[in-house]
């Protein structure tokens, strides 16, 4: 066998070289003075390097942050993000939107309570689930949104039923 | 020196819609692998916050993979290719925004408490990451790779280049690091 390349040599000190291939080699490094020298060289090249490289490991290993479902939970950084005013919402938009309707509902029950002519007495209609209480003049009225919109116009003649009524 | 390996794990043929038992799957991938991916990074990169980025990154990547439904045929592999690449992008930002600027200002990591033999130890620590911060970033991605033991064709793979030349691509990376290291003496 000729002098192996320095690759070859490498490949010996790291056993990934075939068998065959290596006891041919180990053959050659026995009668061959250059190529023991190379190969002492390398090795304490490697031993060196592996040596350098061990001390950079690092003290500890972090502990695995994983999510409820067992996937790899997103580590919350610092990211400085310009948000929209509108994104105070976002944390549950359900319930902006809810309180939204509620708003509106309240203001549109106080608007024709005002009129007063408009409530109905009794649970006639379909009343909406919210129902809701007003203390004005000489009375607590609790009252609740007409949702039997058939055949007539809410917004020109708004329509409330009237759930209970408690008089001073 | 690592938690085991999860061999059964590195063929990994997953869909997200799955049940719940595959999900725990890929948690102990994420478990086994956690400390090889951190301790490549760690080295490489020499800075805890770092790594620990770097890991996670590399195992959101591979979460994404299995949550879309593509097979991932060799786990580990992927974890190194990724993770060489994301070094290798890391490295290269840092070394352009850092030009001029000394290494040295870069405050120390974890510092020990400070006992003489700890001063030792990190004096040696510090000689280590100066030598192997003045390697061509390829290099040091390669012995990052060696030092995990990966075969070379792993090696090769993980780093992208030729499994015929990680010998000699290798040979010649441990040869500048210690001659770094005879020089830093």
């Amino acid at each position: 066998m000729r002098c192996p390349r320095r690759k070859t040599l490498q490949a010996f000190l790291d056993g990934e070289l075939p068998e065959k291939t290596a006891k041919e080699l180990e053959d050659h490094l026995a009668e061959c003075r250059t190529c023991q020298d190379a190969a002492a060289r390398m090795r304490s090249d490697k031993d060196l390097a592996r040596e350098t490289l061990r001390r950079l490991d690092p003290a500890g290993i972090p502990m695995p942050v994983l999510g409820h479902d067992g996937t790899p939970a997103t580590r919350a950084r610092p990211v400085h993000v310009r948000r929209p005013w509108a994104a105070a919402f976002l944390p549950s938009p359900a319930a902006a939107l809810l309180m939204a309707v509620l708003f509106l509902a309240g203001l549109f029950l106080g608007i024709s309570l005002r009129g007063g002519a408009s409530a109905v007495r009794g649970t006639e209609g379909t009343t909406s689930p919210v129902a809701f209480y007003f203390a004005g003049g000489n009375a607590v009225r609790a009252v609740s949104l007409d949702l039997d919109l058939n055949g007539y116009r809410p917004l020109e003649q708004p329509r409330v039923i009237l759930i209970a009524e408690e008089r001073k | 020196m690592f938690v085991p390996i999860y061999e059964e794990h590195n063929t990994m043929r997953i869909k997200a819609e799955d049940s719940r038992a595959e999900c725990l799957d890929f948690a102990a991938i994420y478990k086994g692998y956690l400390p090889r991916v951190y301790s490549f990074g760690y080295r490489l990169l020499g800075n805890s916050e770092q790594a620990r980025d770097l890991a996670q990154e590399v195992f959101q990547r591979l979460y994404r993979q299995w949550r879309d439904g593509r097979a991932v045929q060799d786990v580990q592999g992927y974890l190194y290719r990724a993770a060489a690449n994301l070094c290798t992008d890391w490295l290269r930002k840092e070394q352009r925004f850092r030009k001029g600027v000394l290494r040295s200002f870069v405050p120390a990591e974890d510092p020990a408490d400070g006992a003489a033999e700890d001063m030792i130890k990190e004096e040696k620590i510090a000689r280590a990451r100066q030598a192997i911060d003045a390697l061509p970033l390829r290099d040091r991605v390669l012995l990052g790779l060696y030092q995990d033991g990966l075969s070379y064709k792993e090696i090769a793979r993980s780093a992208g280049v030729r499994s015929s030349s990680v010998g000699t691509l290798l040979a010649r990376a441990i040869k500048k690091l210690a001659k770094r290291v005879h020089q830093g003496e």
